[in-house]
C-alpha cells in the first residue's frame, strides 16, 4: 500500500515497471509508445496495446494512464475501462503515469493534460477497444498454445479458458511463455473483429460498481507523493517571496543576513520574486523574510470590490462588444416587447485555493531538465520547460505526482519555472513550496465578471427576446488564440451562448475588460459565471410571472429532453410542491456542459441577523454510463460545497495592487459544520458519457440565490452572499 | 536540539526549539504524510496526536512538544496495516486529492476515540478541518457509519 504513483517512479523515470523484456509480456512488440496513432491493423494495435498495458509472468497487470491524479478518480476509472475489457482480475491491476509524448495526448482535448472534464470523455471508448484489442491478443496466444480457434476462449479475472476443454492459461502464463524462447508470440493472429469487440453493458464485470479508488490506500496512510513531499538526493528546499503588487518584479534585493543563517545555501533571483534556498523549508522560510528585497512597482490603481463591479458597469454601459450569438433580432424585438426585465449578475475574482500550496521539484543540468510536480498540462510544462532551459523538448522529463488540488490552478507553469531557475543557480535538485500566504496572493485568478441580462416579455409573461452582454477580463485573449475569435473569448460567454430555455430572439455579447489581474481558468470556468445569471434571470422571470419556477423552465425546455428530465428529477428528489415552513425557501437550478446535465434544488432556512442555513441539496445528473458511482458521487458531491463555498463566501480583493486576502481566515471556504446534507442520483442513460469533474459547481450559486429568494423574497445578484450580509451556519 | 518521540521512537534532532513541531517531521524526520497547508493554526491538514490530544503542528513549536509522545498519520498504521477509519476511508472512497485527508483522519481518530457514538454537532466541532475537494459529505457518512458498529 504505498504509493502507486511513487513506486513506479525512478530516479529518472517512470518506464522501469514496464521495460520490455523483464517479466513483462509485450505482446512481442516494443513498449515504446508507436509514433503514429494506432491504425487498424493488427500490428499498430498490438503496439498501441503495448503502449497501455503490461502483463507481468506473475500477472500483475500495469495500466498507464495519461490524466493527472487531482482527486476527480481518474486514476481509478481509466484503468477499469482496460481492465474490464481485459478480462483482468482488479486486484492483479497496478497504475503508472504514461510518458510525456504525444502518443498519449486525450482523444478528446488533443492535449496530455487533465482539464476540461475530458479524462472519461476522451478514454471512454479508446480505451475499452485498447483493453479489447489485448484481450483478443492473449486469446490468440493462448489458442496457439493450446492449437484449438479463438473463438473457443474466453478471457474473465485473469485467466484465459477454453470453454469446451475447460483448460485455462493464467494472463501470468501467457506472459511467461511470450518470453521464453521461441514463444507462441510470432504466430499471433489479429483475432478477428468480433472477439475484440467492446462488451455489452449486461456483461459489465468491473464498470458500474463502486470499486474502491486505487489511490485511497496511499493517501490515508499518509504514503502518497505529493510534489511537496518529493525528496530526491542532494535536494535543497526553496521559499518564495513574489512581488506583492501584481506586475512588480524585483529591482535589487539584499539577503545577507538571510545567507547567515543555519542551513541557507542560496538567496536567488527567479521569475517573479527571490528564492531562498536552504537544507529545510522552514529554515529558507525564516530566512526569507530576513532578505531586504527593493521592488519595482507598476503604477496601479485602488481595485477594490466596489471599484471592479463599477468598472465592469461601466464597460457594459458604454461597450457593446462583440457578437458571441445572434438568433432573430432581439433589438427589434425587444423595442416590440410588451415589457423589459433588466438586470445585472456579478461575480468576483476568486482564488483557486488548493490544499496543497503551488509545488514542483526541478533539476536542470546541461544535460536536461527534470521537474517531479502535480501538473495539468505535461506537454505545456514539457514545452515551456524547454523554452526556459534551452535544452530540445526529448531531455526535458515530466514526472507527474499526484496533485494535492488542481481546479485548474495546476496548468499553470509559474511555480516550475521559480524551481528551474532557483535548480539552475544552485546546480542541486531543488523543491520550490510557496506558503500559503504567496499561493493566495499569486494565483492566476478566475476572472470577475458582471451579466447584463436583457429580457422582453409579452403580455402573458412569457419571453420573446433575451439580450446577454458579458464583460469581464479575458483569460484567452493573448495566450490561446484558438479560444479568441472576433473579439470574442470562448470561456466568458461559455454557458450564456447556450442557455437553453426557447427565446425567439436572443443575442450574446462579450466586452472584455481588462483589471491587470492574472487570469485563467478554474473548476467549471465561464460556465459558472454565466449560469449564475441565465438561472437566476429565468427564476426573477418566473415568480415576476407568478408561475412556479420548475414549470416556469420546463415549459421553455421543449427542445431539451436530457434536461427535462433532470430537471423533473431533481423536483422529485426534492419533494417540490411539499409546503416549506415560513423563512424556508427552495431554489433549482440547470446545467449543462462537458457532456453532462445536472439539476440542483437547494433549501435554505433564514436565521437571524443576515445568517441562513443550507439545509439539503438535492442533484439530479445524467451523463451517459457511470463508471465508479462510488467515485462519481463524490465528485458530484464535492463540486456542490465547492460550488456553495464560492457562492456564500469566495472573494478575492485587491489594495493598492495587491491581493487583499492571504489565508484560510480571510478567505472563507465552507467547512464541514455548514456542508449540507446532499443527496447525488445519477439517471440510467445509454447516452454518450459526460465528464463529471466541473459540472457539479456550475447550478449551485443559482440555486443557493433563487432559494433565498423563495425564502425571503430577497434577490441577491453579486457573488458572494457574503458580501450582503448573509453567513451560513 | 530538540528530543521527540515520534510514533515510538525518539529522535534527537538538530534544529531550534521554535521549529513548528510540523516542518521537524516533515524535513528532519521525513514524515511527509502530515501535511503544509496554512502554517497558522486555520486549516488542519498538519494534525497529529500529542499526549493523546489532535494538535495542529504547524502552531506548536518543537520544545513545547518535547518528550511527548507524538503520533503521526504513519503511526496510526504500524506496518501499513491501514485501522478502521482508514479502512472506512478506503472502503468507501472518502478521499479526493487527498492532501488534507491525513488531517482530517488524525482529527477522526482523536473524536472517535474520546467519544465512540458522536453526535452531528460533535462531528462538526471535531472535524474543522479544510477539504477543498469538499468530500465533508463523505467524511460525515463515513464516521457515521464507523460510530454505528
Amino acid at each position: 500500500m504505498t504509493d502507486p504513483l511513487a513506486t513506479s517512479l525512478t530516479r529518472r523515470g517512470l518506464i522501469r515497471t514496464v521495460a520490455a523484456g523483464a517479466g513483462a509480456l509485450t505482446l512481442g512488440f516494443p513498449l515504446a509508445p508507436p509514433r503514429a496513432a494506432p491504425a487498424d491493423t493488427g500490428a499498430a494495435w498490438a503496439s498501441a496495446v503495448n503502449a497501455w498495458i503490461a502483463i507481468g509472468t506473475d500477472g500483475a497487470i500495469t495500466i498507464r494512464v495519461a490524466q493527472s491524479e487531482m482527486g476527480q478518480g481518474v486514476h481509478t476509472a481509466l484503468p477499469m475501462l482496460i481492465a474490464e475489457e481485459l478480462g483482468a482480475a482488479w486486484s492483479s491491476v497496478r497504475v503508472e503515469m504514461a510518458p510525456v509524448d504525444d502518443f498519449y495526448r486525450n482523444k478528446l482535448t488533443g492535449d496530455y493534460g487533465t482539464h476540461t472534464s475530458s479524462s472519461l470523455r476522451g478514454g471512454y471508448d479508446y480505451l475499452r477497444r485498447v483493453g479489447a484489442e489485448a484481450r483478443g491478443l492473449l486469446i490468440a496466444a493462448a489458442a496457439v498454445a493450446w492449437d484449438v480457434p479463438g473463438e473457443e476462449c474466453s478471457a474473465a479475472d485473469g485467466t484465459v479458458l477454453h470453454r469446451p476443454s475447460g483448460r485455462s492459461l493464467a494472463f501470468g502464463a501467457i506472459a511467461a511463455r511470450a518470453l521464453a524462447p521461441r514463444g507462441g508470440l510470432s504466430a499471433f493472429r489479429r483475432p478477428a473483429a468480433s472477439a475484440t469487440a467492446p462488451k455489452a453493458r449486461s456483461d459489465w464485470r468491473l464498470l458500474g460498481t463502486p470499486l474502491p479508488r486505487i489511490d485511497g490506500p496511499a493517501k490515508v496512510l499518509g504514503r502518497a507523493v505529493f510534489a511537496a513531499d518529493i525528496r530526491l538526493p542532494g535536494m535543497l528546499h526553496a521559499a518564495v517571496r513574489n512581488a506583492p503588487v501584481i506586475g512588480g518584479r524585483v529591482a535589487s534585493f539584499d539577503a545577507t543576513a538571510a545567507l547567515a543563517m543555519p542551513g541557507v545555501a542560496a538567496a536567488v533571483e527567479v521569475p517573479g520574486g527571490v528564492a531562498v534556498v536552504a537544507a529545510s523549508w522552514w529554515q529558507a522560510k525564516v530566512a526569507l523574510d530576513r532578505v531586504q528585497i527593493s521592488w519595482a512597482t507598476p503604477a496601479s490603481g485602488a481595485l477594490d470590490a466596489a471599484a471592479i463591479v463599477s468598472a465592469l458597469q461601466a464597460t457594459a454601459e458604454t461597450d457593446s462588444g462583440a457578437s458571441a450569438f445572434r438568433a432573430g433580432d432581439a433589438k427589434a424585438a425587444l423595442e416590440r416587447a410588451h415589457r423589459v426585465v433588466a438586470q445585472e449578475y456579478a461575480v468576483p475574482f476568486l482564488a483557486h485555493a488548493t490544499m496543497e500550496p503551488m509545488s514542483c521539484a526541478a533539476e536542470v543540468t546541461p544535460e536536461g531538465c527534470d521537474l517531479w510536480v502535480g501538473t495539468q498540462g505535461q506537454i505545456n510544462l514539457r514545452d515551456t520547460a524547454a523554452a526556459f532551459t534551452g535544452l530540445p523538448r526529448d531531455k526535458v522529463r515530466v514526472h507527474t505526482l499526484y496533485l494535492g488540488g488542481g481546479f485548474g490552478r495546476r496548468y499553470q507553469v509559474d511555480v516550475a519555472r521559480q524551481a528551474m531557475a532557483a535548480s539552475r543557480a544552485v546546480n542541486r535538485p531543488v523543491l520550490v513550496l510557496w506558503s500559503r500566504e504567496e499561493d493566495m496572493g499569486h494565483d492566476i485568478y478566475r476572472p470577475a465578471a458582471l451579466a447584463r441580462v436583457r429580457a422582453g416579455l409579452d403580455a402573458a409573461g412569457g419571453i420573446v427576446a433575451w439580450r446577454h452582454r458579458v464583460v469581464g477580463p479575458s483569460i484567452n485573449a493573448g495566450e490561446n488564440p484558438g479560444g479568441w475569435k472576433g473579439g470574442v473569448d470562448s470561456y466568458a460567454v461559455e454557458g450564456a451562448v447556450e442557455m437553453p430555455y426557447r427565446v425567439a430572439h436572443r443575442r450574446v455579447d462579450y466586452a472584455q475588460r481588462e483589471f491587470g489581474v492574472p487570469v485563467g481558468v478554474m473548476r467549471g470556468v465561464g460556465y459558472v459565471m454565466n449560469v449564475f445569471a441565465t438561472e437566476s434571470m429565468i427564476d426573477e422571470l418566473a415568480l415576476s410571472a407568478q408561475r412556479d419556477p420548475l414549470r416556469f423552465r420546463r415549459d421553455l425546455l421543449g427542445a431539451h429532453p436530457r434536461l427535462v428530465r433532470v430537471l423533473d428529477e431533481a423536483a422529485a428528489m426534492a419533494d417540490w410542491t411539499a409546503p416549506m415552513g415560513a423563512g424556508r425557501g427552495r431554489g433549482i437550478a440547470l446545467a449543462d456542459a462537458y457532456g453532462a446535465v445536472m439539476a440542483a434544488v437547494v433549501e435554505v432556512t433564514m436565521r437571524p441577523r443576515g445568517r441562513i442555513s443550507v439545509d439539503r441539496v438535492y442533484a439530479a445528473v445524467e451523463c451517459g454510463p457511470v463508471v465508479n458511482p462510488a467515485i462519481a458521487e463524490g465528485q458530484v458531491e464535492g463540486a456542490i460545497v465547492f460550488g456553495l463555498s464560492g457562492a456564500l463566501t469566495g472573494e478575492i480583493g485587491f489594495k493598492d495592487g495587491a491581493t487583499v486576502e492571504s489565508n484560510w481566515d480571510d478567505y472563507r471556504v465552507l467547512r464541514l459544520d455548514a456542508t449540507p446534507r446532499v443527496d447525488v442520483k445519477f439517471l440510467a442513460s445509454d447516452g454518450p458519457i459526460g465528464g463529471l469533474g466541473e459540472i457539479g459547481v456550475i447550478p449551485m450559486a443559482p440555486a443557493l440565490a433563487n432559494a433565498i429568494a423563495a425564502a425571503s423574497g430577497r434577490r441577491l445578484r453579486t457573488l458572494p452572499l457574503s458580501r450582503h450580509g448573509i453567513e451560513v451556519e | 536540539m530538540a528530543r521527540l518521540t515520534v510514533n515510538g521512537q525518539a529522535h534527537d534532532l538538530a534544529i531550534d526549539d521554535d521549529t513548528p513541531l510540523l516542518w521537524a517531521l516533515r524535513d528532519a524526520l521525513g514524515l511527509t504524510g502530515t501535511k503544509y497547508g496554512c502554517g497558522r493554526g486555520l486549516c488542519g491538514a498538519c494534525a497529529v496526536h500529542v499526549d493523546g490530544e489532535v494538535v495542529w503542528s504547524c502552531t506548536v513549536a518543537v520544545g513545547a512538544v518535547a518528550g511527548k509522545p507524538i503520533v503521526t498519520i504513519e503511526g496510526l498504521s504500524p506496518g501499513g496495516v491501514p485501522d478502521a477509519i482508514q479502512q472506512a476511508w478506503i472502503d468507501d472512497s472518502v478521499v479526493q486529492c487527498g492532501y488534507c485527508h491525513p488531517g482530517i483522519v488524525m482529527a477522526v481518530a482523536g473524536l472517535l476515540a474520546a467519544n465512540p457514538r458522536p453526535t452531528d454537532a460533535d462531528i462538526a466541532a471535531a472535524v474543522p478541518n479544510i477539504c477543498r475537494c469538499g468530500t465533508y459529505p463523505r467524511i460525515r457518512c463515513a464516521i457515521e457509519k464507523l460510530a454505528k458498529r
